[in-house]
């Protein structure tokens, strides 16, 4: 497995007000694969893509990524872990604000010594005629793609998307949805979609459901369809 | 119901106490030290003034070659006047210092005691506590006083002596080498010296002008003069008397430079509050949209932004006002007491420090933060609502073609803080003329001896009392050249001399006198006091007379010591009515002699100029100090609170690049470099600004506020200097942003999405 999570357990909180939020996960997922994570609001699937993600510290368990353990290790590994395997895209697109759309995608590409070319960046996502706006001057799908740019501008093996979609419309949602299917397709990376949109369960290779922090069903799927056949 | 939005305020305080702490502390101390000194100054100044009264200081007084009979002393006060006696005694130690011991004053010139007490009728003297001081004499020890052994009874100061003036004709004091004191009748007479026969009288009328005091000196001198039995040795009328007024002169001589450093660092404070509320403003846009629109008005929201930084500024003013009173008042003092034998003083209430000190800044911060709020709510409530501070409607990005990608990252960095980093530039402006303040006065007063040393017209300028001849000697290059000198008023606080000089001097280089009759040369340092050039004409004035003369000038001789103009012999007779040949003045390159001592008015070398820029440096180099730690820490303040706010401002950009795998070290390359960078340009950018405008603001102040003039002069390690400290400042408080950097969580992202 290109990724493999053992026992992940996960607390909030210290003594009465400690909560437990993921009580043991363990799972795999292969490279390539498009993961998509369902489950309820406060299921506990952000908490478990931000595990993934380096940015929170499992209270328990082991994650591996490329047969190289991560939990446990300093700030420093972790950064150095982030820069080169993961990709983040979140709901809110979190684009620096006085950076230009190239700009930011810059941001990216900046982290490797082998970074996909930024203006074929920009063809791809469609945005070459909007290199040189402002955030504030784009549209909310835009700004995702210019997020997801950024995102996969340094090919990163796992791509993590929280809620990508969730403040977009419906026509750009699909939208979106299929750029990432394109770049799963077109560059290989892994990608883990968090949602509780039960209709991207479709176009996933695997489908992880959470429910109050454990795994309720895991489910590989036979027949995908794709992102712009989707409906919901 | 009280406002509820007033919950804010402590919470607003605690969630940036060490803003807050850092800007009250620096207002208290920086409030606490000019109301000190206001306060001593002023306090001082009145009993000074009062003391005139409180402790009947004579209008002045005359010493007589012998006791003369009781007839002249009843002559003399038929001009009404009343005369008192006055004796005193010289004893010496050695070469070590003169005491000049007086009977302990009962009616005229009274003595204040400020440590022990009067002396006892036996064995017992109270000296001067300045001389006291410097000669490490103590209440208790014992002195020997002219063949007696004596215990000092008390520390006292002495109405007519609060500048240690040896001789009315010095230059300057010298508090360690002459003191006064008083002893009982009975000890005074048992002093083994010669008793010289000094009387004070005090006018009858107290109102009397400059000019009736004077006259009445000229009637008095004219009485002894007649009585023919006593020869007059001195005369010296209050006025002129340096013992009694040299104190008053100096005093309230740096207030215009307390307050100018006041303001300075007020206006940074002011602008470093309307940059940090604003945002706040900023931050909190949201809320105040919705408060906005549901119904608080534009004025009550402004006025709940503007009313902390308006709190801490009152609040540290009135902390800094008492600690004036309290503390920093006697800081102040000491430093006046450390020069004069100073009575005690009664600290005064003084309305006008609590304006200046607390009033003034107070409205200076409420008017900057409260434009900057008003600026910021011009904005409709909508905009507030999404965040929009933009003026102009889609702001587009600046074009920044094929820069580094760091490179132009920085750069978008110092675009987007753009406001903020111009009023971090106007700080360190501030806070590198505050730092030249400390650092160049000192090197200015010692390149000024210097260059007294070089411009001394001659190396012993004599000035008599009369025309008196010299005895034959021998001289090496020059022999000693005649001169002739009156002393004029150019106002109230500037005198200059008007010399006579012979037309080929052999003594003043290239000085080339002009023919006609009111055409003069004048030195260098009066023209540029006063602004003149060649071909102005000037109006000085005689003391204690209504005289006025004209003058043109004719040309410029260099020269630092003393203002002076310079005509031939000849137009010097006609214009001061003298016959020919006048003279009153040597100029020399030896000591002459065969000169009576009582003849001698003054004797000009470079030890007695450099005597005054001495006491200058030292009474001032305190301050120096304080001022230039001062500014380093205002330095740091401004520059750190300013960058935190970048920092602050950019905390989900910087937490998000974290996400991306950027290390703390490299999200503090991209944000602190461009704070960095404009530090440093801001720092070359003053570099060159700062010194143009100090020697604007130290013309102007010298101009209005000091006798005389100091050459402007800043020496050339100076501004190096101030770009060292600014710079290692910067290097300190980068290394404080970095920990800031690196305790800003990828959460901060995380919450956002909520
Ligand atoms: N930083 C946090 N501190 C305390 N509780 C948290 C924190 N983050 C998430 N939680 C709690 O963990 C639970 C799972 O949250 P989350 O992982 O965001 O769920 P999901 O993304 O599935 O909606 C929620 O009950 C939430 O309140
Ligand atoms: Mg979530």
């Amino acid at each position: 497995m290109y990724l493999e999570m053992k026992d992940i357990f996960k607390s909030f909180g210290e003594k009465e007000n400690r909560q437990e939020v993921l009580h043991g996960i363990t799972c795999g997922i292969r490279e390539g694969d498009i993961c998509v994570m369902l489950g309820p609001s406060g299921s506990g699937k952000s908490t478990l893509l931000n595990i993934i993600g380096g940015i929170e510290e499992a209270t328990s368990g082991t994650i591996k990524i490329d047969g190289k353990e991560i939990t446990g290790k300093s700030e420093k590994i972790l950064s150095k872990y982030r820069r080169e395997y993961l990709g983040y895209v979140f709901q809110s697109y979190n684009l620096i604000p006085n950076l230009t759309a190239k700009e930011n995608i810059e941001v990216g590409a900046y982290l490797s010594k082998d970074p996909l070319p930024v203006s074929e960046l920009l063809n791809v996502l469609g945005l070459w005629e909007h290199k040189d706006k402002l955030p504030s001057q784009l549209s909310g799908g835009q700004q995702q793609r210019i997020a997801i740019g950024r995102a996969i501008a340094k090919r990163p093996g796992i791509l993590l998307c929280d809620e990508p979609t969730g403040a977009l419309d419906y026509k750009t949602s699909k939208e979106i949805l299929k750029l990432i299917e394109d770049v799963n397709e077109k560059y290989g990376t892994t990608v883990i979609l968090v949602t509780h949109n039960e209709a991207l369960r479709k176009m996933a290779d695997v489908v992880l459901v959470l429910k109050d922090g454990r795994i309720v069903d895991r489910e590989e799927s036979r027949s995908k369809t794709r992102a712009e056949e989707l409906e919901w | 119901m009280r406002n509820p939005l007033n919950k804010r305020f402590f919470r607003e305080l605690k969630s940036d106490i060490g803003k807050y702490i850092a800007l009250f502390l620096f207002l208290v101390i920086m409030i606490g030290a000019v109301s000190g000194f206001l306060v001593a100054d002023n306090s001082l100044k009145k009993t000074y003034d009062e003391s005139f009264d409180r402790y009947n200081v004579e209008d002045g007084h005359f010493i007589l070659a012998g006791k003369p009979e009781k007839s002249l002393i009843e002559d003399i006060e038929k001009k009404d006047v009343k005369v008192y006696k006055s004796f005193y005694k010289m004893a010496r130690s050695g070469s070590d210092y003169k005491l000049k011991v007086f009977v302990t004053r009962k009616a005229v010139n009274r003595q204040d005691v400020l440590k022990g007490k009067l002396p006892a009728k036996h064995g017992e003297i109270a000296i001067d506590r300045l001389f006291a001081i410097n000669n490490k004499m103590d209440v208790g020890d014992k002195i020997k006083v002219g063949g007696r052994t004596l215990r000092i009874s008390g520390y006292v100061a002495l109405s007519d002596y609060s500048a240690l003036f040896e001789n009315n004709s010095d230059i300057m004091f010298d508090a360690a080498r002459f003191g006064v004191g008083v002893a009982s009748q009975y000890e005074f007479d048992k002093i083994d010296e010669a008793v010289n026969y000094q009387y004070a009288w005090t006018n009858n009328r107290k109102d009397l002008s400059d000019k009736e005091r004077k006259k009445k000196c000229d009637a008095i001198t004219k009485v002894i003069i007649r009585d023919r039995t006593n020869a007059l040795e001195e005369i010296i009328q209050r006025l002129d008397n340096q013992a009694i007024t040299f104190t008053g002169n100096d005093m309230g001589g740096d207030k215009g430079m307390f307050l100018i450093l006041l303001y300075m660092v007020i206006v940074i404070i002011a602008f470093v509050f309307g940059v940090t509320t604003r945002s706040t403003l900023e931050a909190e846009a949201g809320a105040i949209g919705t408060l906005r629109a549901s119904g608080y008005s534009k004025a009550s929201l402004i006025l709940h932004y503007t009313t902390l930084p308006f709190a801490v500024t009152l609040a540290a003013a009135a902390v800094g006002n008492a600690f004036g009173y309290w503390k920093f008042k006697e800081v102040m003092a000491a430093l006046y007491y450390n020069s004069y034998s100073l009575t005690t003083y009664e600290t005064l209430w003084n309305e006008e420090a609590f304006v200046l000190t607390t009033i003034i800044p107070a409205i200076i911060i409420v008017v900057v933060v409260m434009c900057v709020m008003m600026w910021t709510f011009r904005l409709s409530p909508i905009k507030f609502l999404r965040h929009d501070f933009r003026l102009r409607k889609a702001k587009r990005a600046v074009k920044l073609g094929n820069i580094p990608f760091f490179t132009r990252f920085r750069i978008r960095i110092i675009l987007q803080n753009k406001v903020t980093y111009i009023v971090m530039f106007i700080g360190i402006f501030l806070a590198s003329l505050l730092l030249l303040f400390g650092l160049f006065l000192r090197p200015l007063i010692d390149n000024y001896s210097e260059s007294v040393d070089k411009s001394l017209m001659a190396k012993y300028q004599y000035v008599l009392k009369g025309q008196v001849p010299v005895a034959k000697q021998k001289f090496h290059l020059r022999k000693p050249e005649k001169y002739a000198l009156e002393v004029l008023q150019i106002n109230e606080k500037d005198d200059v001399s008007v010399y006579g000089i012979k037309k080929n001097t052999a003594y003043l280089k290239n000085l080339k006198l002009a023919d006609e009759k009111n055409q003069v040369i004048a030195t260098s340092n009066y023209m540029e006091k006063y602004n003149l050039k060649i071909g102005d004409s000037i109006e000085v004035k005689k003391k204690y007379s209504d005289k006025k003369y004209r003058f043109k000038i004719k040309g410029m001789y260099k020269y630092t010591g003393g203002f002076g103009i310079f005509m031939s012999s000849s137009n010097f007779e006609k214009t001061f009515d003298k016959e020919k040949g006048y003279f009153n003045g040597y100029f020399s390159d030896s000591r002459l002699k065969g000169i009576k001592k009582e003849l001698i008015a003054t004797i000009l070398t470079k030890e007695d100029l450099n005597k005054v820029s001495r006491q200058l440096a030292d009474s001032m180099s305190g301050a120096f100090n304080t001022i230039k730690v001062f500014s380093v820490i205002l330095y740091m303040l401004v520059i750190y609170m300013l960058a935190k706010l970048i920092v602050e401002k950019n905390a989900g950009a910087i937490s998000m690049i974290k996400i991306l795998g950027y290390t703390s070290s490299e999200a503090g390359k991209l944000y602190n470099r461009a704070t960095g960078f404009v530090v440093i340009l801001s720092l070359v950018i003053c570099g060159v600004i700062v010194q143009p405008a100090l020697k604007n603001i130290y013309k102007a102040m010298v101009r209005q506020e000091m006798r005389g003039w100091l050459d402007y002069y800043m020496a050339p390690w100076i501004i190096p200097e101030i770009m060292g400290i600014g710079i290692l400042s910067y290097f300190v408080i980068q290394s404080i942003l970095l920990m800031k950097i690196k305790k800003i969580s990828m959460a901060e992202v995380l919450k956002t999405m909520e």
